[in-house]
Parts: C-alpha cells; structure tokens; sequence
C-alpha cells in the first residue's frame, strides 16, 4: 500500500510503479506564439522633420496578445505606437518610410480611411480623458458618430462595453451622473470602455496606468489580461515589472531603434542583448 | 483582488506537492527493498529519482520564470521563495532514498544479519515525518508542521540505537563488518531525511505565519 494512497482528502494519488503523475499541471501564461500576426511593421523609418524618430522598425505584433513597448523617456516608444493607428499624421512635418501592416494591408497606402483605421485601432492615453457628459454619453459617442441612433441597440453596447471594461458593476446604477465624478481608476476603465464600443480590433494603450494608484493599477492590469482573449493589445509602459506582468511580448527600444524584441518570459528571465539586460535590470539610465 | 498570476503560482505548488508524493513513494520502496529483499523496488527507486530530477529542473525554472515576471511581495514572496527551497530539499530527500536502495541491493546480494536493527520503525517514523510535512505544506497546517519538528528527537535516538547495535556486531563478529556497515549507512540517509522533512515543516511555518522557527530562533 502506498502511503499517498492511505492519505484521503485533497491528496491527489500517485499509483506504485505507473509512473504517472496525477494533476499538478504547470500553469503556463496560455501559449500565443501560434497566434496569426496582426500588425507588421517592415522597415520603419520615422521622422518629424529633418529629425529622424524611427530608425527600421521591424516587428510582427500577434493577434490577440499583449506586446509591452519599453525602453528610456525619448527612445521612440510612444512615436511607434503612434504610427500603428496614423495618430502621427496630425503632426506637422511627420512623415514615415517603410510600411505598417494591418491584416496584410499597408496603413499608409493612399486610400486608407483614416477614420475607419482608428475605429479598428482604439487608443488610450496616459491621462483619462472623459468627455464632461453622463457615464452613458461618454460610452454611446463614438457609436453615435458612427450612426447608431437605435435607443436599445446604444443602451446594449453602452452595458456590454462597461461590462468588458470591468466597471459596470460599479457605475450600472448611475449612468446618468457625469462620468468627472468617476474616480480616476474608474475614468480609465470608462475610457476603455469608450474605445471598446465602436468595436475595435486592436487597443493601443500608451501608459495607461501612469497616472493611477496601485489598486487602480492592479485592476487596469486585470482588465489588460482579460482584454487580451479578444483583442490585440499593445502597451507603452515606463513600469518594467507592468510590462513583465501584462504581456506576451516585450520590445525594447533605444534612442529610436529597437534592441530587442521577444517572448516577455524570455526577455526578462535571459534577454539576448546585454543593453536590454542593462536596462530592464536598472543598471542603464 | 486575485490577480492572473496567481493560478501560476498555484500550479507551481501543485507540482511541488506532486513531486513530494513521488519522493515519498520512493522513500518507502527504498526501504520495503530493504525489510522485504526485493530486488524489483530497487529499479522503481532508480527511475522515480530520473523523474525527481526532472521534477526540481521544471519547477525551477517555473519558480525563476514567476520571481522575474510577477515581482512576487509579502505571502507571494514567501511562497515562492519556499517552493524553491523545499524543491531541493525534495530532490535531496529522493538521493537519500537511491543511497538507500543502493545499501539494500548490496544487503539483499548477502546472507542476512542475525540481530533485529530498528529500522523499520525508524523508517515508518520518517515516513510518517514526510508525508505530515507535505500534508503540512499543501494544507496549510502549522500545528501539524509543529508536529514534525517534534519527531525529530526521536529519530535521533532511533539513529543512536542503529550504531550502538551496528557497533557491537562489528565487535563480535568482524565477518559481518560490511553489511553491518550498510545497514548504518540506511539509518544515516533515513536520518538526513528527516532533517530535511524537519527543514520543510519550518518553511511552511515560515511560508503561513511569516515567523523564523529555525535553528530554535522562535520567540527571539
């Protein structure tokens, strides 16, 4: 008789001699380098101006993954990020070289909607910005601009958005107050929400956690994780330990170039290059 | 709020636990070869230790995985940080039971020994120590933790006995000097063990209330 076997309870069993081992599986952070890829940036140059920001960027960023853009305060980051939805065309003198792909097709080929671009590629920013209208206004306004009218059809969205963005619970009984009232953990989780409803495939966050204290965090954090089951998330983040939490893969970008780029888990157990060592260990910058 | 990493962790603890089961399981083959000269344990000892070593590089290697990906605090911290350890105190409790089965495949290969050495109430002792300990660990309990601790004694003198008596046949008839040997050697390795499920009742004391019992530091 084997002593496992005498010891009922939680025990899982183990048989003399089958050499099998019962339960206690290694939980892994589920597997997504079989994903398709999303984006596919391909030589990328950028430059405002005479100033080059982007020096050939080339990354393939997977579907339904969480990819953490890091790296020093002007490294080029956010510029990146930028380009993957045309948020830098606004910019005076901004120009790329190179192409970025969304589903196979160029971004910046002429003809590309911009504005059905950004509905597919929502964006949230490091300083909540809710409009100053009600919870519910703040969610329905984008569908709105795309020509929902259907009182039921918005309410439906407007639930299932805040629903997606964890808040709903705690906003469902006053979604005619002004979202300003919202502390700022929730107006980031509102904002989500916000870009959630115009039914976006892919969510750029540029340091959407910056600005929130550490429960606020921990929950945008969660939402990120969840988020990532259906859509395409890249985050800019100055938070390393944010970036080895939250995502799949992990860039690390210098002075407009990107030094490395991987599995987060590889990255942060034994990056490749020694400058990102340097960097994400604190011994650089 | 329970944040994704957490399922990781506890996992990672299962597969401790598992491995646990598979040490225990070894330990008790190791010395059944030896009360009941069976040659054929001795072959599941040797390939339960290939999968204890495979075991302790896994959980290794997970456990390093989560430090650098969840910058683990407080409880987090103290369970991963433990997992480690009883990982390889685990993996050194399996050798014991190869060193084991390596004295009981030789003492199987000679006549017997006349006297009764008390080996198999040491050995149920120690496994008794081992299975409270893992139960201990998985469950939480630091009373039965406690318990472990206190068996150790016991062990000692269990251990003392083996001598005195493998000293005095060696006296008496020097034909019997190395089985006589062996037999002290499976005293000593079933000793380390207990120190080592002794080991981890004080982590897991450690791990749930976060206080030192070792080396009698308690109340310190």
């Amino acid at each position: 008789m084997l002593i496992a076997e005498e010891n009922q309870g939680t025990r899982e069993k183990i048989k003399m001699g089958t050499r099998t081992l019962a339960g206690g599986v290694l939980v892994d952070r589920e597997d997504v380098t079989l994903n398709p890829v999303k984006i596919f940036s391909q030589e990328l140059d950028m430059f405002y101006g005479s100033v080059q920001a982007l020096h050939g960027i080339t990354m393939e960023i997977k579907e339904r993954a969480v990819t953490a853009l890091i790296g020093p305060s002007g490294c080029g980051k956010s510029t990146f990020l930028r380009t993957l939805n045309r948020m830098n065309d606004t910019i005076p003198g901004a120009r790329i070289k190179g192409s970025v792909k969304i589903d196979g097709i160029d971004i910046y080929e002429p003809g590309v909607n911009v504005a059905v671009l950004r509905r597919m590629v929502g964006m949230v920013f490091q300083k909540q910005n809710p409009f100053p209208k009600s919870i519910f206004d703040n969610v329905a306004y984008g569908p709105r601009l795309h020509g929902i009218t259907d009182k039921a059809v918005l309410e439906n969205i407007v639930e299932e958005s805040l629903k997606k963005s964890a808040i709903w619970e705690e906003v469902k009984d006053r979604l005619d107050t002004s979202a300003m009232q919202l502390s700022g953990g929730q107006q980031q989780r509102l904002c989500i929400a916000r870009v959630l409803a115009v039914d976006p495939e892919i969510i750029l966050m540029d340091e959407p956690a910056s600005a929130l204290d550490p429960l606020s965090t921990a929950k945008i954090e969660e939402l990120i994780r969840q988020l990532r089951k259906n859509y395409t998330i890249v985050i800019v983040t100055h938070n390393m330990q944010q970036a080895a939490r939250v995502s799949d893969y992990t860039a690390y970008f210098y002075m407009g170039s990107m030094v490395e780029f991987g599995e987060t888990r590889k990255i942060f157990t034994n990056p490749v290059k020694k400058e990102t060592e340097d960097y994400i260990t604190g011994r650089f910058g | 709020m329970e944040r994704h990493f957490h399922e990781e962790f506890k996992g990672l603890r299962e597969k401790l636990f598992q491995m646990g089961l598979l040490v225990e399981g070894a330990v008790e083959k190791s010395v059944q070869a030896f009360l009941s000269r069976k040659m054929e344990l001795i072959e599941e000892v040797l390939e339960d230790e290939k999968l204890i070593n495979q075991l302790e590089i896994e959980i290794d290697e997970k456990g390093h995985t989560l430090f650098a990906l969840t910058q683990p605090v407080a409880i987090d911290l103290r369970l991963l940080t433990m997992i480690l350890k009883i990982n390889t105190d685990l993996e050194r409790m399996g050798d014991h039971a190869v060193n084991i089965a390596e004295k009981s495949k030789y003492l199987i290969s000679q006549s017997p020994l006349a006297p009764e050495f008390p080996i198999e109430p040491m050995a149920k002792a120690v496994q008794k120590m081992v299975r409270d300990t893992l139960d201990s660990f998985m469950n939480e309990n630091v009373s039965l933790a406690r318990k472990v601790l206190e068996s150790d004694d016991m062990i000692d003198s269990y251990n003392d006995k083996i001598y005195m008596d493998v000293a005095s046949l060696m006296e008496k008839d020097p034909q019997t000097v190395r089985r006589a040997l062996s037999v002290l050697m499976i005293g000593r390795n079933l000793e380390r063990i207990a120190d080592l499920a002794n080991n981890i009742a004080e982590d897991t004391i450690y791990l749930i209330q976060g206080k030192e019992v070792r080396h009698h530091f308690e109340g310190t």
